[in-house]
């Protein structure tokens, strides 16, 4: 028993790391290909621990391999555009000018349900209301409405709305985080006085601080129920 | 690119590594089978102290080939060899070779077997 926890330790640390290094991709939106690798290297890590018999490195081999060649193959997706064609397809225009392509949902495997169903979840639900869809290489249908169906923005009321600022995410349960106070454009001066004006004596008494790039900020402290 | 230079060293090391480990199975049973076949020709030569002899050399260049063996081969495997080339020792001791060459014979085929089963071959890739 000992033997198959620490053989699910080590492939769990091998999985992080080769999820680490196909990148962020695979854990977004998965293609096909990145589904199925998902998928392999799953099944493949749960055989050492299954079977004693199977040693630790049975199974961290294929995986090695396969991390290797779906690394090889999405390069050779981004150089090439053929080879991008023929690994994950490409985007299937199924309504146009608000007219519904019959053909294309017959080559898609879509029904009528599928495609309600679909837009229902992005809120539309009259199809009249589309002027164009498509179902993406992940599945997913991407729609655009009518413009007089779509909600309206500040720019057409002509509302001013002020400067566009993000809020970024610069102390993290007492730790400081370089790299947003970089984002946020702060740095420890800011910092030091803004805990001051909170009356915390150090960083550790905070929980969640954010900043904009116009120095507004929303601090919470540790320990404090809203 | 970072990615793609570390997957490129991580292939070239996963192509070597499987080469090195090949080779060193083949080897490594290659040797054992050669010093097996000496335990069997003293045995067939009648000569019990002798087969026991190299019986002890056999046994001792099991226990150093195996634990690196283990890491690359179905324990299963090794178990069935490891298990014959422990009984050869009472075989040959209480005098009964039909059974020491029969159990001769299953370890030269599980020693076969064990590389056999490694190579890159269209028969164990299908």
């Amino acid at each position: 028993m000992a033997v198959s926890i620490g053989k699910a330790i080590i492939l769990y640390f091998v999985i992080m790391i080769s999820l680490r290094i196909m990148g962020k991709r695979q854990i977004g939106e998965l293609q096909p290909t990145e589904l199925v690798v998902t998928i392999l290297i799953s099944n493949i890590a749960s055989l050492p621990i299954e079977d004693v018999n199977i040693p630790v490195l049975g199974a961290i081999l294929p995986i090695a391999t396969i991390v290797c060649l779906e690394v090889f193959v999405s390069y050779l997706s981004l150089r090439f555009r053929r080879v991008r064609e023929l690994l994950e397809g490409d985007y299937r225009v199924i309504i146009q000018n608000g007219v519904i392509d019959q053909k294309e949902l017959a080559n898609l495997r879509f029904s009528l349900e599928d495609i309600l169903e679909e837009l229902r979840a992005q809120g539309i639900f009259d199809i009249r209301d589309v002027v164009f869809a498509a179902v993406e290489t992940n599945g997913k249908i991407s729609v655009y409405q009518k413009k007089s169906e779509q909600p309206v923005t500040a720019s057409q009321m002509g509302i001013e709305t002020g400067p566009d600022s993000l809020f970024t995410l610069v102390v993290s349960d007492g730790t400081v985080l370089e790299k947003g106070m970089r984002l946020a454009g702060v740095d420890q001066k800011w910092l030091k006085k803004t805990l001051e004006q909170e009356n915390c004596s150090s960083v550790k008494e905070v929980f969640l601080l954010t900043v904009n790039q116009l120095e507004e900020y929303y601090l919470v402290k540790r320990g404090t129920q809203e | 690119m970072k990615r793609l230079i570390l997957c490129a060293i991580i292939g070239a090391l996963l192509a070597g590594s499987s080469v090195l480990s090949l080779r060193y199975m083949r080897t490594s049973c290659d040797q054992l089978t050669g010093q097996l076949e000496k335990v069997v020709l003293q045995m067939q030569a009648g000569d019990k102290e002798k087969a026991l002899a190299y019986y002890q050399e056999l046994a001792a260049l099991w226990e150093e080939k195996e634990p690196l063996l283990e890491l690359m081969i179905r324990h299963q495997h090794l178990d069935e060899a490891a298990v014959g080339i422990r009984a050869l020792s009472a075989y040959i001791s209480h005098d009964s070779p039909v059974l020491f060459f029969a159990e001769a014979d299953k370890i030269r085929f599980c020693l076969r077997d064990i590389w056999e089963k490694e190579t890159f071959s269209l028969e164990n890739l299908l």
